[in-house]
């Protein structure tokens, strides 16, 4: 009886020092959360730009500048969103950069860049619609 | 045995508390946005002519030669600049290329040199 009475409490130990070892770590955790969603553009047609030149004969000519490039082709998903247009040469570099909203109705967005751009550098035009 | 039934529903109902909080704790939306590059072409990257044309004392006209037939439709501008003074005009090059002369507005005064200037716009 002595055995069996020994070998319980030396079980219940055992299991005591497991279930304190196994209480011994403190463990918390940043919330982690994620999502995933498509970004779209606002149209899919397709847009033409078209520019203005004028003779100037202070910087950055004297020769003829762009300071007016309109770009058709606008959709009515586009209407009221920021926008940003670059001029950039051949090697990516920018030569100007003019922002804006779109306009609420039309097809035609008129980007006035101010100061004026070098038209004899300009081999490039990115555009950019947001929000 | 019902103890550890009972603790095996706890811990399955943590879990599932778990995976049920996490799957619902983030809500993402996301606004267009569209981006385009495109080149800007020349119709030309060939050598042009350029002859000034006199009247008097100035530059009347400038006659501008060896328009491909990639630049017909486009708007030639020209711009003559005497240091002084400038003055311009444009033409349309006709289909097929060949050369287009350019009547200048206020015809510059003939000087040691002038610079000419031209720009092809569209078609």
């Amino acid at each position: 009886m002595k055995r069996i009475v020994g070998a319980v409490l030396a079980g219940l130990m055992t299991f005591g020092l497991v279930f304190g070892m196994a209480a011994s770590l403190n463990l918390t955790s940043d919330s982690l959360g994620s999502a995933t969603t498509v970004v779209a553009a606002c149209q899919a047609g397709a847009m033409n730009a078209t520019y203005t030149s004028t003779y100037t004969a202070g910087a950055p000519g004297p020769g003829y500048t762009v300071g007016t490039v309109t770009i058709t082709g606008l959709a009515a998903t586009c209407y009221s969103k920021p926008y940003k247009v670059t001029l950039s040469t051949a090697a990516g570099a920018s030569l100007g950069e003019a922002t804006g909203t779109t306009p609420a109705a039309g097809t035609t967005i008129v980007v006035t860049f101010a100061p004026v751009v070098a038209a004899t550098s300009v081999t490039a035009i990115s555009v950019v619609i947001s929000g | 045995m019902n103890v550890m039934r009972r603790i095996a529903s706890v811990i399955l109902v943590t879990a599932i508390g778990a995976v049920v909080g996490s799957a619902a704790s983030l809500s993402l939306a996301s606004g267009s946005l569209g981006a385009a590059t495109t080149a800007t072409p020349r119709c030309t990257a060939a050598g042009l002519s350029v002859i000034q044309n006199l009247t008097a004392s100035t530059v009347s006209s400038v006659t501008v030669g060896v328009l491909p037939a990639a630049c017909a439709g486009a708007t030639l501008q020209v711009t003559v600049n005497n240091g002084v003074a400038n003055s311009s005009g444009s033409a349309v090059v006709p289909g097929g290329g060949g050369s287009v002369t350019v009547t200048i507005a206020v015809p510059p005064a003939v000087t040691a040199s002038e610079q000419t200037d031209l720009v092809l716009v569209g078609p």
